[in-house]
């Protein structure tokens, strides 16, 4: 079977659209995580049903090793899929997943390891796992409690697969850049490594050496700003575009090791404070019909 | 009598709190089962990841029948209440009782017969309560519904004698019958449960074994027999590491793992850490004890081609792991450790006490205190939290202090410096004087900080941990014979301790030194008799030194002394002496010149000898001399119990007689409070 990374990608897309999942692109902003993506964080605070799935680029500065290190990186991908409410066969769903992209669950190692998940950012958390697949995380899967401070009714199921870790376990590789992406021979073979070990290099130096202190903390007062403005206005869907936007420039401005221990507690409640009113804002609507 | 069997099918149970659930599980039905009057000839609990299993074996088809008696109004009351008593116990007058109560009358009594309870019926309600009441230490909700479990349920097997009990469903995904599964990959069809021992038999065939204990014996006997093979050891900590791996599977298979060789450059505690605390592989060491490049895991499959793809990919995993450790190693070795003192400036040790570059200013305070000519304790405390700025540390918190020492080492610190440094946060394991003093002043500092901001422990909540940090202090003590000004210290770190809202001091004090005194009492426990403890807490010099390390010297040494003739001899002085003076302690007025008789002589020479030797000695905690040098004091006072009447009818010579007393009495006191070991 076909384990290439594109490949892999295209049969997590077919096996959840195959499950009612709406296949969603990539959110066209900078964020740490999937479950950052509006169809996570705001579409699992209300309580209406919702099945989505989508690859999520994302952007982790502190990680970042100049393309030094083989399993650490600054941008890499995540699948994610979000089901409200958490179905009754959660986990042979996410298995059977695991067998659509050619992973034999006979041949491998596969658990559930205790990993309870938090955002302090969002104001989120829920229990699951980390699944291992023969010792390697190769995804997150959690049963959301609470999103920005409200409890989640109905629960949702929020999978999320490190698509790097799937595929180097997948693909029997030690080393993320040798990851083989197109499934091609020759001279059309291309590898993780191809297309990412520069872009690994050039915003390492970026994200540790070259980001702009001064402008990144206006920037971060600036998102903070308008997010507020626009809750006032009662548009949570622009507001919440500003709290990524802000969570952001706080990630860049941790990675240049510009915020102190103590003023790292009070960014992130300040993030935490706009995603809240972001949610709430949200269910509120959708509850009213106003969002339908 | 038949057999109960339930089986709570789950989703992986987290391993930390498996243990606790199961037994919990059969406390619940051992309770249950009593408060109903159910007898049953044998108990079973058993856990694994994805399910919770009890067997009651030899249980009676129901409650025995028993008989109650009701009583009921006078036979004279008004017919209004005999009538409403027939109907509550639906029987008729000529069906009750009457029986003669004395004065109070002759009332109607009622015999009712209770027809026993099905067992089937109180095993249901004992399911369903379990279920709704057991606290996991966290529990979710799932789907759309708001029953809680620590994660989601699928099914319950609830059988009594074969027939499925009538237990509702908690939560509309779960089915309730007599149908469980086998090992989640190996072999996860469904099969019928019929008995216990059919149940275990059947789980064995589907690749489960139920019980933890039989698990961990398993993994805890492969890990030992790889070492064997590889000429290597295991360390103590297996036992306890097999234990929590099984939690971790449903059927364990023992794999051996390496990793490069060129990793253990980095310090062993760094590789043990990603390797147990991330992975939960168990080291291999060397016969010398070095740790090798060799581990042993378990994993939860045995897939028919072999480990080989499973040992190879967690192989990569720690190497990955390994590899940034090293990258955080290195980095680390090229920073400046000043600049990372500096940076504790921006750490916040806490709201109210400021950030942990200042505590390392009232380190060295504390340190100038305990000894103030030591320039490594000095430099200890200097760089004691330097390794908190470091990347390794942020990596892995719960290596703080063990890097600290292998970063000033690379820095060319001296040794007994580094293992300070390194030692800072264990109570036990320093043999280097500086180690043990850096260890006290860590604990020191928290503590009392925190109690001259008026935070402090209470029952319930210690956020802080500032019981562990006292126990440590009282530890360390004892465990090295410290010579320790407790009390000049807690005076030092209130003065070294520039913030604002500071308690009043004699409240700190007090506080402060009730909480200890306590903790004391807390530790000494363990080895000493109540009455004992007491008896050393409460001497004079006790509460005027606070010196731990005596104390708990004194406490061994009374244990011991108050056996023998001696120390009872001292006990009986001192019981006389008390009872004649009672609680009094003021009004007494010593006027030699009135102490004409012999007796009266010889027993004020005694004791002003005896107590300048007593004071001496107590002044150095000295308890073992101090009884000795009392000894000499008992014959006189027998003495002068014969020759004289102490509550003489000449109020003057009685009041001087019961100050001579009363001045032996507070000797004794001030060595040991014996009024706590007279038997009351």
């Amino acid at each position: 079977m076909d384990t290439c990374f594109q490949t892999m990608i295209l049969n997590l897309q077919t096996y959840w659209a195959k499950q009612g999942c709406v296949i969603l692109q990539p959110f066209d902003m900078e964020v740490g995580a999937g479950t950052f993506h509006p169809a996570t964080t705001l579409r699992s605070a209300d309580h209406m049903p919702w099945k989505a799935a989508y690859v999520q680029p994302c952007r982790r500065p502190t990680d970042g090793r100049y393309g030094q290190n083989p399993n650490r990186f600054q941008h890499y991908y995540q699948f994610q899929v979000i089901i409200k409410p958490s179905p009754k066969d959660a986990q042979a769903l996410y298995l059977d997943s695991l067998k659509a992209i050619g992973f034999d669950l006979m041949a491998n190692d596969v658990r559930f390891v205790e990993d309870d998940w938090e955002s302090p950012t969002l104001g989120a958390s829920g229990l699951g796992w980390e699944v291992w697949g023969n010792g390697s995380e190769i995804s997150q899967f959690t049963y959301f409690q609470q999103m920005g401070g409200l409890k989640c009714e109905p629960v949702s199921l929020e999978l999320t697969y490190g698509l790097e870790r799937l595929a180097l376990v997948l693909q029997n590789k030690t080393s993320a850049f040798d990851l083989d992406w197109n499934g091609q021979a020759g001279a059309d073979k291309m590898t993780w490594g191809d297309i990412f070990y520069e872009n690994e290099k050039q915003q390492s130096a970026y994200n540790f050496e070259h980001a702009d202190v001064p402008s990144l903390i206006q920037q971060f007062k600036h998102c903070e700003d308008q997010c507020g403005l626009l809750i006032d206005q009662e548009l949570p869907l622009p507001a919440y575009e500003f709290c990524m936007k802000a969570s952001h420039a706080f990630n860049l401005l941790d990675a240049r090791g510009a915020i102190s221990v103590t003023d790292r507690a009070a960014y992130i409640a300040r993030v935490r404070a706009l995603a809240k009113a972001c949610c709430t804002l949200w269910r509120e609507q959708m509850q009213s019909g106003e969002a339908a | 009598m038949s057999e109960f069997i339930l089986e709570i099918f789950s989703e992986e149970i987290p391993a930390r709190m498996q243990k606790a659930a199961c037994q919990a599980l059969q406390y619940h039905f051992v309770q249950g089962l009593a408060d109903h009057n159910l007898q049953f000839e044998h108990i079973k609990s058993a856990v694994t990841p994805r399910r919770l299993a009890l067997c009651v074996q030899g249980l009676p088809a129901a409650q025995a029948d028993t008989e109650a008696e009701r009583k009921g109004p006078a036979i004279d009351a008004p017919q209004q209440a005999i009538d409403g008593f027939l109907a509550s116990v639906q029987l008729r007058l000529d069906q009750l009782e009457q029986r003669d109560l004395g004065k109070k009358g002759v009332f109607y009594f009622a015999k009712l017969q209770q027809k026993g309870l099905p067992t089937s019926e109180i095993l249901a309600q004992l399911i369903t309560r379990f279920l709704q009441s057991y606290r996991w230490p966290k529990s979710m909700r799932w789907g759309n519904e708001e029953f809680t479990w620590v994660r989601p349920m699928h099914s319950l097997v609830a059988l009594f004698a074969g027939e499925i009990l009538p237990v509702p469903a908690p939560h509309s995904f779960v089915s309730v019958g007599r149908t469980s599964y086998g090992h989640r990959f190996m072999a996860p069809e469904a099969f019928a449960v019929e008995s216990w021992d059919q149940y275990q038999h059947a789980l064995r065939d589907r690749y489960v074994v139920l019980d933890a204990i039989e698990r961990a014996e398993m993994i805890a006997e492969g890990y030992a027999k790889v070492a064997e093979e590889k000429g290597l050891v295991l360390q103590e900590s297996v036992q306890a590491q097999a234990a929590q791996v099984a939690g971790l599977v449903e059927w364990p298979v023992i794999c051996t793992g390496q990793f490069d060789a060129a990793f253990l450059e980095i310090p062993a505690e760094v590789l043990t850490t990603s390797m147990w605390s991330h992975q939960f592989y168990t080291p291999l060491y060397t016969a010398e004890g070095n740790l090798s490049n060799t581990f042993v895991f378990t994993a939860n499959m045995a897939p028919a081609e072999g480990m080989a793809k499973i040992v190879a990919g967690n192989e990569a995993v720690l190497q990955a792991r390994l590899q940034d450790a090293q990258f955080f190693w290195q980095a680390d070795l090229k920073a400046s450790i000043e600049d990372w003192n500096d940076s504790l400036k921006n750490q916040t040790f806490h709201a109210k006490l400021g950030s942990v570059y200042d505590r390392l200013g009232r380190f060295e305070k504390l340190a100038a205190c305990i000894d103030v000519s030591s320039e490594p304790l000095k430099l200890a405390c200097r760089y004691a939290k330097a390794d908190l700025a470091s990347e390794m540390v942020g990596e892995f918190p719960e290596l703080q202090g063990v890097m600290g020492g292998y970063y000033l080492q690379a820095k060319g610190f001296d040794a007994d410096v580094c293992a300070a440094v390194s030692q800072q946060y264990t109570d036990q394991g320093q043999t280097d004087v500086v180690a043990v003093q850096l260890a006290v002043i860590e604990r020191l500092e928290t503590l009392t900080s925190f109690f001259v901001v008026g935070i402090q422990p209470t029952s319930s909540k210690d956020p802080f941990a500032l019981r562990r940090a006292a126990l440590g202090i009282i530890r360390l003590a004892v465990a090295h014979n410290l010579k320790l000004d407790f009390i000049g210290l807690a005076e030092a770190n209130y003065i070294a301790l520039d913030v604002a809202n500071k308690v009043d001091y004699a409240a700190y004090r007090t506080n402060l030194n009730r909480f200890m005194v306590d903790r004391l009492r807390y530790y000494l426990k363990e080895s000493y008799d109540h009455e004992v403890i007491e008896a050393v807490l409460g001497s004079q010099w006790f509460v005027e030194g606070m010196d731990f390390a005596r104390a708990a010297e004194a406490c061994k040494l009374l244990s011991v002394r108050l056996v023998l003739e001696d120390g009872q001899a001292l006990l009986q002085a001192f019981d006389r002496v008390n009872g004649i003076l009672g609680a009094a302690v003021e009004g007494m007025i010593l006027d030699e010149a009135l102490l004409q008789k012999p007796a009266e002589q010889e027993l004020l020479q005694h004791i002003m000898t005896v107590e300048t030797q007593v004071l001496d000695l107590m002044q150095d905690g000295k308890l073992a001399g101090a009884l000795v040098a009392l000894q000499p004091v008992l014959q006189p006072l027998e003495g002068f119990f014969e020759a004289v009447l102490v509550n003489d009818p000449d109020a003057a010579v009685a009041s001087s007689r019961r100050a001579l007393l009363h001045r032996l009495r507070t000797l004794m006191l001030r060595c040991v409070d014996f009024s706590a070991l007279v038997k009351k």
